[in-house]
């Protein structure tokens, strides 16, 4: 991919529906911000997904395009090789799910994961985790606050020696028991949180870019730093007082929506 | 039949319409209370109100109307107001033209419509997409119009498909029910699958990427040509009712020219969907076009207020997800050139909580120019714009927001999702002189009050 930095949204067709698309946005102007060259591609799932990238995106999906993407990355196993090489991999939500051994379609039946982390995903009992999630992690030797917005209907269970990404503040995360956010394996983050993740927290972001480039350039456009770090800190404060607002059975049941 | 039976027979009977009258009662009471004391918005409450006294209200009331539904993510509202209006021509009907459109806002327009009219023949009444099926069950209307389905507060539908897969159950129910759907959108194609009496109509698709998937088999969607097929034999049905050039309409009995006064080529196709709602309801085209060529503005979308204490006049257009904005994009982009954009963005509950879907709008397309941000997630709008190489002001409050714009051109635009739009709605309609006196003065103090900060 020459001298750019390869950046590659997998399946944007299939798992392209909560967002996460903008995570590929922000890496890609956080280069060319930077003056550093970057090449990104979005990749249908009728396309051949391009081995060698420096980094992948996989990003939330429905329930049966999720099952489909599983299929065709299995059968490529073009990630399964990446991750082996070192790439750089961001997956979100279905992503996190596909990448684990087992995840839940609609009809709740076991479907076979790409098996590249050492977790398994099931039907959540209760209530969809659905509202923002805040998490501890450590980035670059620095504990740091992430943030971001979790909708999903699935448990993951991670293996005895699986490293979760993160510790819940507020929220749910992987379930609502283990009290941790998706799992760190390689190079490869997966978390549960959407918003997109990359565009609220941009420290999140520099490290992903870090570990492809080494160190970086300051952004010298200091408005646009502060308006990132200005979202970073609005969203904190609103997942804080959320957990403050709600009870345990925040997500909605039946027919949900208040009239106007 | 004993004595006995007949007399509980008469009982139920009378204690039925005991419990629609203090329903219809409560209704009324609780609606001019909201009125009298100015409280507003609160067009479900009193809807609301009469449910808890008769849960069966919906059904009391709409048994002696004929019912046409619309619902679908986008451009229901405009739809409504047409199909309505159209309807209008032949006999008095019955809408909830303030948007209200889930169980208890649809109660409150009919014994609101009711009150009004007892002679109404019609009702066309919006309802929100995942409301359609317990609101279909109660009423079982004459026909449906299903216009498009695409992501749209995800954190309470959670999957676009899921909302199609109720659809589809919801029509193999009701099988006697005339369906008019939108060919162009395989998610609605498959939703009509399991209907008897369908009116395909080329409805239009400017947004694919939910419907990419294949919701028959788990194969891909190829669009193409003006039509999209897959794999599996899922196509695009034939359709019967479609737009040939700009403003003639191919039906069934030979073309008709529209007169629209509403802008966008979407409600153009928006219109065509409509004119084949109202011929289920037995209005031809040839009249039910002359009372849509009457809506100029539909509760303020597309709507020009003239700017207090300006030569400002402002444009208010709603767009509230990526396949919304899409539609809008072509238009906003020859707008740019002379007029001030405002975007405001909001994430209340009746938006969805997570504006994440701003990152799957082009906004790359108003790259070098200029924009004004408002709403409270305004942070999140300016950061995705500047990341679009868009320059984005952020002014929080919407009224100053769309002060600051008015100094960068006479002609502004503003482009809100749905509460963002509604409070600079109510902001612009209050200020403006058209409301009195009384009105203006309101205005006035307004103004000065947000000049100073
Ligand atoms: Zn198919």
């Amino acid at each position: 991919m020459g001298d750019s930095i390869s950046i590659v949204t997998v399946y944007p067709d299939l798992l392209g529906t909560y967002g996460d698309g903008g995570n590929a946005k922000v890496l890609a102007a956080r280069l060319k911000l930077r003056g550093i060259a970057v090449t990104s591609l979005e990749v249908r799932s009728s396309d051949p997904l391009p081995a060698g990238a420096d980094i992948y995106l996989v990003g939330g999906g429905e329930d049966s395009p999720q099952v489909e993407a599983s299929k065709i990355l299995s059968r490529t196993r073009v990630l399964h090789r990446a991750v082996e090489n070192g790439s750089y991999v961001l997956a979100v939500c279905a992503g996190l799910q596909i990448f684990g051994e087992y995840f839940v379609d609609s009809e709740g039946n076991d479907v076979p994961g790409l098996a590249i982390l050492d977790c398994r995903s099931s039907k959540m009992p209760g209530a969809r985790a659905v509202g923002e999630l805040l998490v501890k992690t450590e980035i670059d030797g620095k504990e740091e606050l992430i943030v971001g917005y979790e909708n999903h209907g699935s448990s993951t269970q991670l293996g005895p020696d699986a490293k979760p990404f993160s510790r819940v503040v507020v929220g749910v995360g992987n379930s609502r028991t283990a009290k941790t956010d998706g799992i760190r394996y390689k190079n490869v983050i997966a978390t549960y949180m959407h918003g997109p993740v990359l565009a609220r927290n941009a420290e999140l972001a520099d490290s992903i870019l870090r570990g492809v480039f080494g160190e970086l350039p300051a952004i010298a456009d200091r408005s646009l730093s502060n308006l990132a770090r200005q979202l970073h800190r609005e969203r904190v404060a609103a997942a804080l007082k959320s957990r403050k607002a709600k009870s345990v059975g925040r997500a909605t049941v039946g027919l949900p929506g208040r009239e106007r | 039949m004993s004595d006995t039976e007949t007399r509980k027979r008469l009982w139920s009977v009378s204690e039925k319409l005991i419990r629609k009258r203090l329903a219809v009662v409560a209704a009324r009471a609780s609606a001019f209370g909201l009125r009298f004391f100015k409280l507003g918005q609160g067009q479900s409450l009193p809807g609301r109100i009469a449910l808890k006294v008769d849960p069966q209200i919906l059904a009391h009331l709409a048994g002696p109307l004929e019912v046409v539904l619309i619902s679908g993510t986008n451009g229901k509202t405009t739809t409504t107001a047409l199909l309505a209006s159209g309807l209008e021509r032949s006999a008095p009907t019955i809408t909830n033209a303030g948007g209200s459109n889930m169980t208890g806002g649809i109660v409150s327009a009919l014994i609101d419509g009711i009150s009004q009219n007892e002679a109404a023949r019609f009702a066309a009444l919006e309802v929100d997409e995942i409301y359609l099926t317990p609101v279909c069950r109660d009423i079982v209307p004459k026909a449906i119009v299903l216009l498009n389905l695409s992501r749209d507060q995800l954190d309470r539908t959670q999957e676009v498909r899921k909302i199609a897969r109720r659809w589809k159950a919801l029509l193999g129910e009701f099988p006697g029910v005339k369906i008019v759907a939108n060919a162009d959108d395989p998610l609605v194609v498959f939703a009509a699958l399991e209907a008897h009496d369908v009116t395909w109509v080329a409805g239009g698709i400017s947004w694919t990427e939910d419907s990419l998937g294949c919701p028959v088999c788990t194969g891909r969607i190829t669009f193409s040509g003006g039509s999209w097929s897959c794999d599996c034999g899922f196509s695009r049905p034939e359709v019967s009712w479609q737009l040939s050039g700009d403003s003639v309409v191919t039906t069934p009995e030979g073309t008709i020219s529209l007169g629209l006064s509403i802008p966008g080529a979407f409600n153009v196709r928006n219109s065509v969907m409509a004119l084949a709602g109202c011929a289920c309801l037995g209005v031809a085209p040839e009249l039910s076009k002359n009372g849509m060529a009457l809506v100029n503005s539909v509760s303020g979308r597309f709507q020009t207020y003239p700017l207090l204490g300006t030569d400002s006049h402002v444009m208010l257009t709603l767009a509230k997800n990526p396949a919304g904005w899409v539609e809008l994009i072509a238009m906003v982009d020859s707008w740019v050139k002379d007029r001030a954009i405002v975007i405001g963005l909001n994430a209340r509950l009746a938006d969805g909580r997570d504006p994440s879907w701003i990152w799957d709008v082009p906004f790359e397309v108003f790259a070098g120019h200029s924009v004004v941000v408002c709403g409270e997630r305004a942070t999140d709008m300016a950061l995705r714009l500047r990341y679009a190489e868009v320059d984005a002001l952020v002014v929080p409050d919407t009224y100053s927001a769309i002060v600051v714009a008015s100094k960068r051109s006479s002609d502004v635009v503003v482009l809100a999702n749905y509460t963002c739009f509604q409070s600079i709605r109510k902001d612009l309609e209050r200020i403006g002189p058209r409301n009195g006196f009384a009105g203006t003065l309101v205005g006035v103090g307004k103004y000065l009050a947000k000049g100073r900060k």
